[in-house]
């Protein structure tokens, strides 16, 4: 070999060297097991058979407030998958949404699905007794949930806050905050059947809908005169419960 | 530790260390020439900076703690947190030399006896006697403010502290004129370079110092802290302020939330039905937004009069009277906002008194007296 050849050899061993050598070497930090099934969970809100548009007082309830949303924010946790022979396989993860917040409308679980067949799903609307614990999210948006604990104790499961039309053509707000209201566990046990079948290496994405007239009708048809400064008041918190179990349905699977 | 020290790398080209039989001495001096150049210059942060020979740029850094509880603290990766900037940034934060005339300094309308706000006043003056149009707002646990202003016009403090310098109401100075002041002051020129490895003053430095003091303004002493601490007692009337502060009788809780007794959002409470100031509107050109401004701290309070953006509240007295029967209605208001039809939630008197009691005990002398955040030239 001449000497201009090793002189171009050397050359790009050092720019090959100067290209690669500062940067951070991650190759150890992949995960290189086998994943399962890429399952997520996107949450739809609307309001009877309309999309939810914020701020727009456009919508009627059973008892006939016309109202409008302003903000829209909830926990949901311990996404369960559940099979025919009552096996189960628990998300052990709690996520926050945020209507406003495209991000957050979607809940991607950090651990791996494992493939098979499952016949229907469970979560929890709001927090865990065991999830609902003070400080557990000291950064915000999350930590904007904090219910006092003059009032109880952990997060806000909901805040689902707006204005509705009064006589006369004025406006008076709502606020429907749920939570452990004096300590109660008001959280919501949310059943979907939800027929599923994955295969290794397939990507889901689940799409939930929550329709928000719901919270205010059956079994309960509330006023929303009635919804305010509710965080305190176990009976409205027991209403809302109530009402909380069918709010969602099973939207799409894609 | 970022560390700089030209004296590092010493690399010594010598034939009589590549005996390499196959390769000519020629070939060997040229790699070696190009490979002293790629370790010299390719793996490193280097500053640029006028540095007479032998002097090293070694700045200590400054450990700042976040109170338990607090929300993470998050420092820009451009302005990593030293000792020497955080006592620039509390010489410059003192120094009236930011301003045309050498009259004002940030401290002059953000003032420590204060909780670092304007003395008192309902609007700041100027250098010219120009008078603002919002309050000073108080520069308190400020590295957990995402947003800056009544308005939140500005994302960080180092783009808050660009603003009042130039500003022809406030310290009216060019930046360009600022820089050049410091950089033939008899000391800001080195301090500069211990802070940053640069005696090249600019407004990026300047601010980047002011920052990294406005970030160690941390007040988690209260009487309430040391109440959450077990260290204090609440009065009785204290302690019925606390219920009415964090339930919804008072309904306080949910703006001024979390330890840090704020949202960091944006909040139309009900002040006007007509808007003169439109607040974050003025921002974000949203109708939605208007009458829209940002929740302050309550930690302090006590200490921040007049209140409100526009400080038309004298006394802790009349804001919470308006909180409790003078509400207004207007299109956005927030839906936060309870009995908006009554005029608010109709507090008694003395549930107002018990309230203010409670707003008392966010009153954090240590914060206001620390000597670590005191006018460096008194004590001189």
């Amino acid at each position: 070999m001449n000497t201009k050849s090793l002189k171009i050899l050397f050359a790009l061993f050092l720019a090959f060297s100067l290209l690669t050598g500062c940067d951070k070497d991650d190759d150890d930090n992949q995960d290189n097991s086998p994943k399962d099934v890429s399952l997520k969970f996107y949450f739809n809100h609307r309001i009877g058979n309309a999309q939810l548009l914020f701020d727009s007082v456009a919508y009627q309830n059973d008892f006939g407030n016309v109202y409008g949303v302003s903000t829209l924010k909830y926990f949901v946790s311990d996404f369960t998958l559940h099979k025919d022979d009552g096996s189960t396989y628990l998300i052990d993860e709690a996520h926050y949404v945020d209507g406003r917040d495209n991000a957050t409308r979607t809940f991607t679980p950090s651990g791996k699905i494992p493939a098979g067949t499952y016949n229907s799903l469970t979560f929890v609307f709001g927090l865990t007794e065991e999830k609902n614990v003070d400080g557990t999210y000291p950064d915000p948006p999350e930590n904007q949930m904090e219910w006092p604990p003059a009032m109880g104790h952990g997060y806000h499961y909901m805040k689902l806050e707006g204005k509705f039309e009064m006589n006369g053509g004025s406006y008076e707000n709502f606020q429907a905050h749920t939570g452990a209201s004096m300590n109660n566990p008001y959280f919501i046990e949310v059943e979907l059947p939800m027929p599923l079948v994955v295969a290794a290496g397939d990507e889901k994405i689940v799409s939930l809908r929550m329709d928000i007239n719901k919270w205010w009708s059956s079994p309960n048809e509330l006023d929303l005169n009635e919804v305010s400064g509710i965080m305190g008041n176990p009976a409205m918190q027991e209403k809302l419960k109530a009402n909380g179990a069918d709010v969602f349905s099973l939207e799409s699977i894609e | 530790m970022f560390t700089f020290s030209k004296n590092k790398s010493k690399i010594i080209i010598s034939e009589k260390l590549v005996p390499l039989s196959r390769w000519s001495s020629k070939f060997v001096k040229w790699a070696l020439c190009v490979a002293l150049f790629l370790v010299l210059f390719s793996c490193k942060e280097e500053p640029d900076l006028a540095e007479p020979p032998g002097e090293t740029w070694d700045p200590q850094p400054f450990e700042l703690i976040a109170p338990d509880g607090f929300p993470t603290l998050e420092i820009p990766a451009d302005n990593p947190m030293t000792v020497e900037g955080v006592e620039l940034g509390r010489m410059l934060f003192y120094d009236p030399i930011l301003s045309a005339d050498n009259s004002q300094s940030c401290a002059s309308c953000h003032a420590p006896d204060f909780s670092f706000t304007d003395n008192g006043r309902q609007f700041s003056i100027g250098i010219d006697g120009s008078v603002g149009t919002r309050n000073s707002m108080a520069v308190i646990n400020a590295g957990w403010m995402p947003s800056l202003f009544w308005d939140g016009r500005r994302s960080s403090l180092e783009d808050q502290a660009l603003e009042p310098v130039p500003n022809p109401i406030e310290m009216h100075q060019s930046w360009a004129d600022a820089a050049a002041k410091l950089s033939v002051h008899e000391e800001y020129p080195d301090l500069f370079f211990k802070a940053f490895g640069s005696r090249e003053i600019d407004s990026t430095l300047v601010v980047k110092a002011i920052s990294q003091f406005e970030r160690t303004l941390i007040s988690s002493n209260s009487k309430w802290d040391r109440y959450l601490r077990g260290e204090a007692q609440l009065t009785q009337s204290e302690s019925k302020g606390f219920e009415i502060f964090f339930t919804e009788k008072g309904d306080c809780f949910h703006c001024h939330a979390t330890i840090l007794f704020t949202d960091n959002l944006f909040h139309n409470n009900g002040l006007d039905s007509v808007f003169t100031d439109k607040g974050l509107f003025d921002v974000t050109g949203n109708s939605l937004d208007l009458g829209k401004f940002k929740t302050p701290t309550l930690r302090n309070i006590e200490l921040t009069a007049p209140y409100m953006h526009d400080g038309r509240f004298s006394t802790l007295g009349e804001v919470v009277d308006f909180y409790s029967h003078h509400v207004t209605y207007s299109e956005t208001i927030d839906p936060l906002m309870k009995k908006v039809q009554q005029g608010g939630v109709q507090l008694t008197d003395d549930e107002k008194f018990h309230l203010i009691s409670f707003l008392k005990t966010l009153t954090d002398t240590t914060f206001v007296n620390n000597p670590d955040y005191a006018n460096p030239f008194d004590q001189e």
